[in-house]
């Protein structure tokens, strides 16, 4: 016997056991998204936040390097084909080509890329954060009048520094995400600013009556 | 469409998951067809019998489209992301 309440119980039934199964595909699969969307089309695609180059290329390095390590064809090495570094030159070539930011880089480093290709991604952030800071410290030191002092403005220069120097805040770089290197940045630039006021105040600091020393300034800053 | 059944259409419609799937799947097939010939050849099996003549042209096939879609994976990564952002956006 079935009525249309025992249709309606086994229909509630089989809507459960589809939303449990897919909370559990959802857990065990969490960096397979792909496997599970390819094999359950009918279902929404997990997505793990937004797509960028660099986490793209860390999937792909990393379940590469799973599907290597998980097969004895591989245990062998007979073709460079087939190799990891082969994976790598491929997938970071044009991801390193694209990447432009130190947060994206950082993802990529963190996926385990090897010496070689660590220290091409290091460089890259060098060069990104050197240009990121030299722009602060050009815009700082003309905010606070040091950029081009010569003897004969150095005392309003000085002066001007002085005043300044009371609301002067630091650059937060709240464009870098990553701690580390947003503290590197700010670290940086205030020792950039020392060093330019220091070539400053060696210079023209007696005849601009300067009021703080280089050190006194490290101080002040810190 | 490639020999082995495996097309670029996903490459080039933006698909980065159904384009990085078939780049594992094809990975793996290449780690089997490697196996097998391995294990053929140790178990003493002639360089000319049938099955492995059919093993090694199974692995270049494998490998050559496993190598065009490896790059054409990491080429594409630009135009994966630009996909991603259009379909979120809708």
């Amino acid at each position: 016997m079935s009525g249309p309440g025992q249709e309606e119980k086994r229909s509630a039934r089989r809507n459960t056991a589809f939303r449990v199964a897919r909370f559990e595909l959802r857990i065990a699969l969490p960096r397979r998204s792909c496997v599970w969307a390819c094999a359950n089309p009918q279902l929404t695609p997990l997505r793990l936040g937004s797509d960028t180059i660099a986490s793209l290329a860390v999937a792909a390095i990393t379940e590469l390097k799973e599907t290597r390590d998980a097969s004895p064809g591989f245990a062998t090495e007979v073709d460079d084909a087939f190799s990891h570094d082969t994976v790598l030159s491929a997938i970071l070539n044009p991801a390193l080509q694209l990447v432009n930011t130190v947060d994206e880089l950082t993802v990529l480093k963190g996926g385990s890329v090897g010496e070689k290709w660590d220290k091409a991604i290091e460089d890259k952030i060098e060069r990104l954060l050197s240009a990121a800071i030299e722009v602060q410290v050009g815009a700082i030191l003309e905010s606070l009048g040091i950029k081009d002092v010569d003897a004969g403005n150095a005392r309003g220069a000085f002066e001007t520094f002085n005043a300044k120097m009371v609301d002067f805040a630091a650059p937060t770089f709240d464009e870098i995400n990553q701690t580390k290197a947003r503290m590197t940045a700010r670290r940086r630039v205030l020792e950039r600013i020392v060093e330019e006021y220091g070539r400053v105040w060696s210079e023209f600091g007696e005849a601009g009556k300067a009021v703080h020393s280089p050190d006194a300034l490290r101080q002040i800053l810190n | 469409m490639d020999n082995l059944g495996f097309s670029n259409d996903d490459a080039l419609d933006g698909d980065e998951g159904a384009a990085r799937y078939k780049l594992l799947s094809l990975y793996a097939v290449c780690g089997v067809l490697l196996f097998y010939r391995r294990q053929l050849g140790a178990a003493g099996a002639e360089e000319e019998s049938g099955l492995v003549a059919a093993i090694d042209e199974c692995l270049v096939k494998a490998r050559d489209t496993y190598k065009e879609s490896l790059q054409a994976h990491g080429e594409s990564l630009k135009h994966y992301v630009a996909a991603s952002e259009k379909s979120q956006s809708r």
